[in-house]
């Protein structure tokens, strides 16, 4: 009898020790895949990215794949977003302005506190989106 | 009066039942945390296949989510106290308010779905309402483990690909794992109703292991309220006398049924989510769907394939959020005066799988609505 309850007791140690390691290791990588990226860096891609503080002046972007994003404290000042596909994301605080929005594809997305350009709706292929308090200039 | 005045006798005269009410209340008082903590868009409301008017529930649940659940959560660590303190009425009705409660919550939105609230729900119930509770309470708990056993039977749960997080182990001591947990869940769990001590025990060491292995895996929650609900076995170790009682029968009998229905009317029901809203929902498929919507306009047609891979593995190809994505976009395009009608298809498949197990094709949706069965939840025109 009291050597099942030794095996049990063991094993209940174990899988405490087990579940702290393993906790920290989950958490460990949890804070990685969630950590905001500095947008210093232009790329044509964006993935499951939370990204403050995003610059783009000037750049080519045609073509840009934004899916399932989060761009915060933004600005795609005079950039080319023609042919872009944008999915499942949103734009909280930034600007638009000058961008060329030509044949974008942007479904399920939300544009909050923003400036867009002025031909926003009629430039780009709109499904499912919402816009909140952003003026058009 | 007299119903409720036998239940609380039984729990009161038995110390072991005492105690589980402590536990079942902290479970509630963790569904409280939990759901706190979650962040939920309210815009997304999803309503359940068979209360399609969920929205002047959730409007009031919603608009003070975080309020309602600090109540829920100080009220769920008050009734532990009640129980603790052996104030049997007030913590018999708190329990029951805390139950109702949490039924209502979860009733209200489709994405309050998951087996943790189901499984901590009907033992709520069951508690409260059925005679001879140390014993219906355990035959449920090894009901869960053998219907979810039975659910695993499929490529996606043995090789590994329907867990929602990697594991850490991988190649060949994944496969085995996850073998082994069928293993446990359909044959060994029966010996938690065992009343020879060492087997007792042997196997409820192994539900433990299993439940804390499975914390990095699917988080904290999972594990830690069915640890809450299989402290019974704990309280009162390798001692079952099986519930006889008829209403305890019928429950069983019910049971049973709900989770039979999808197993015998669509084998791909963890794909098509079919007969499935009433039984157990486990991570036994890895599934993938792919929805187009040709958005018709008079001068153009768009493609349009939204992406619903934000949402929960198990549910994500649910005919209630593709059904409600289709008549937000009929909504979105209805003031364009160009907009003529959609047309939608939609397979899904295992992982594993290449050919699609099911494939819909709809014309028209906007004209001619999509609807949701409420009995089978399959989607129709």
């Amino acid at each position: 009898m009291w050597r099942w309850w030794w095996l049990l007791k063991t094993l209940l140690v174990l899988g405490v020790i087990q579940f702290f390691c393993l906790s920290a290791r989950t958490q460990e990588v949890a804070y990685a895949a969630n950590m905001p990226l500095n947008g210093s860096e232009v790329s044509l891609s964006y993935v499951d990215k939370k990204i403050k503080n995003f610059r783009s002046k000037d750049h080519q972007l045609v073509g840009l794949i934004i899916r399932r994003s989060i761009f915060e404290n933004f600005s795609f000042r005079n950039s080319n977003l023609s042919g872009s596909k944008i999915q499942d994301s949103v734009f909280n605080g930034g600007d638009f302005i000058g961008v060329n929005f030509t044949d974008a594809f942007i479904a399920d997305t939300q544009f909050t506190n923003c400036i867009l350009p002025l031909h926003f709706k009629s430039e780009a292929i709109l499904i499912n989106v919402k816009i909140q308090n952003c003026r058009y200039q | 009066m007299i119903f409720f005045n036998r239940h609380v006798q039984e729990i009161f005269t038995c110390k072991k039942n005492q105690i589980y009410g402590i536990f079942l209340s902290f479970s509630h008082l963790l569904t409280a945390y939990f759901w706190y903590r979650r962040d939920f868009d309210t815009d997304g409301i999803v309503c359940w296949q068979f209360f399609s008017n969920c929205q002047f529930l959730t409007r009031h649940l919603f608009s003070e989510l975080s309020v309602d659940l600090i109540i829920y959560g100080s009220l769920s660590f008050f009734c532990m106290g009640l129980f603790f303190l052996k104030k049997e009425k007030p913590a018999y009705f708190l329990f029951l308010a805390l139950s109702v409660f949490k039924m209502i919550v979860q009733l209200s939105d489709y994405r309050f779905m998951g087996n943790y609230h189901y499984m901590s729900n009907v033992i709520n119930f069951v508690f409260l309402f059925l005679p001879n509770k140390k014993n219906i309470v355990k035959s449920f708990l090894v009901l869960f483990y053998v219907a979810a056993g039975l659910i695993k039977f499929n490529l996606d749960w043995f090789s590994g690909a329907a867990l929602i997080n990697p594991s850490i182990f991988s190649g060949r001591l994944l496969i085995f794992s996850c073998a082994y947990v069928i293993l446990l869940e359909l044959v060994f769990s029966i010996g938690l109703l065992s009343t020879q001590r060492k087997y007792f025990y042997f196997v409820l060491a192994q539900v433990c292991l299993f439940h804390l292995f499975s914390w990095h895996i699917v988080g904290y929650f999972y594990p830690v309220i069915m640890l809450s609900l299989i402290s019974i076995f704990f309280l009162s170790p390798a001692e079952f006398c099986f519930p006889k009682e008829l209403v305890n029968l019928v429950a069983i009998g019910l049971f049973i049924f709900a989770q039979g229905l999808p197993l015998v009317l669509d084998p791909h029901s963890s794909l098509t989510n079919k007969y499935r809203v009433y039984a157990l929902n486990m991570l036994d498929a890895d599934s993938e769907c792919e929805t187009r919507m040709l958005i018709k306009k008079k001068d153009s047609t768009i493609e349009y394939r939204p992406d619903f891979s934000k949402i929960a593995i198990r549910i994500h190809c649910d005919s209630v959020f593709i059904v409600k994505k289709v008549h937000a976009t009929c909504q979105y395009f209805s003031p364009d005066p160009d907009f003529t009608d959609i047309d939608f298809d939609f397979q899904v498949r295992r992982s594993s799988e290449r050919n699609d197990i099911e494939q819909l094709t709809y014309k028209n949706v906007c004209s001619h609505p999509l609807k949701i069965n409420a009995v089978s939840g399959a989607a129709y025109q």
